[in-house]
């Protein structure tokens, strides 16, 4: 999950504190909302502990000991996650402008030196394989490739039933 | 089932150094595979090859790609469990790319990428470019 896809969920966390908006929730899911709540916060704190982000986990898990404590400090540390946030999306602007400028005076797109992505994806040719064994395997994977130098950058959803469908993005461009 | 994630180079590499990491992590799995030690390749990136291969273990049938490295674990009918790994070259990646339900028969795809080459020129107004 990304810093961008956690600030939603941060809110409705942080929305259903208030008794009101409970209510609320109830009457449009019929759920038991702070479960959904407990489950959310937890899906958040699994997939920034895999992201081996440290400050980033501090920040989330900072958060979720905020949300459950009335006086606890929650708008600054929102607001200290949406300025990483911000911060982020400055450094992917800024290595984009600098690959375009070198694009533009000539330089061989294969001589540009820039923090490359590259595509990992598993195929599971069971369903059930992949729910259950799935996230041990990627980190297993991370796990090899961080020691040549490749960490974990960003997760996207699984594709299920289609194991063969196409997956987003190019080989090792940004 | 397909599990999709972004990695990134902590440093700021040329795309012929990002092939060349890719090709020593497929020496360093390949000697896993083989158990077989060699002086250029650390006990850390053997420790976290074996890791790999003994999540690959649980799963009879999967297809892991690295940029242009896959690594593909099988089990045929009659015989016993097998891992193919192998650095892909532009065009079989652009054949992959093209077609990913070569991925749902491992071992048809490992057949035609070891053994096969010839099958894998293609078609005639497949775009190169």
């Amino acid at each position: 999950m990304t810093p961008n896809q956690l600030i939603p969920v941060l809110l409705l966390v942080s929305l259903s504190k208030k008794k009101d908006a409970v209510k609320q929730f109830k009457k449009l899911y019929g759920k038991d909302v702070e479960a959904l709540v407990e489950k959310l916060s937890d899906t958040v704190l699994r997939d920034a502990k895999k992201s081996e982000a440290k400050d980033f986990y501090d920040i989330i898990y900072a958060l979720k000991n905020a949300l459950y404590d009335d006086d606890g400090p929650f708008e600054p540390l929102l607001h200290q996650l949406m300025e990483r946030t911000e911060s982020d999306v400055q450094r992917v602007e800024a290595s984009l402008s600098s690959l375009m400028w070198q694009l533009s005076v000539g330089v061989d797109f294969k001589e540009i030196r820039s923090r490359k992505i590259i595509p990992v994806a598993v195929y599971f040719q069971e369903s059930n394989d992949g729910w259950v064994y799935g996230d041990n395997l990627i980190e297993a994977v991370f796990k090899f490739l961080y020691d040549h130098g490749i960490e974990r950058f960003t997760e996207l959803p699984p594709v299920v039933e289609s194991w063969w469908k196409e997956y987003g993005g190019a080989p090792e461009m940004h | 089932m397909v599990e999709r994630v972004w990695g990134r180079t902590r440093d700021a590499l040329t795309q012929e150094q990002v092939q060349e990491r890719l090709q020593k992590l497929e020496h360093a799995a390949k000697l896993k595979i083989i158990d077989q030690p060699q002086a250029d390749v650390t006990k850390v990136n053997a420790d976290a090859a074996a890791q790999m291969i003994k999540a690959l273990e649980s799963v009879r049938v999967a297809c892991v790609q690295i940029g242009s490295l896959l690594i593909v674990k099988y089990t045929p009918k009659k015989g016993h469990e097998e891992i193919f790994i192998k650095t892909l070259t532009a065009q079989e990646l652009m054949i992959i790319e093209k077609d990913r339900s070569l991925l749902k028969s491992p071992e048809d795809l490992v057949k035609l990428l070891d053994k096969e080459p010839a099958l894998l020129m293609p078609p005639e107004n497949f775009p190169t470019k």
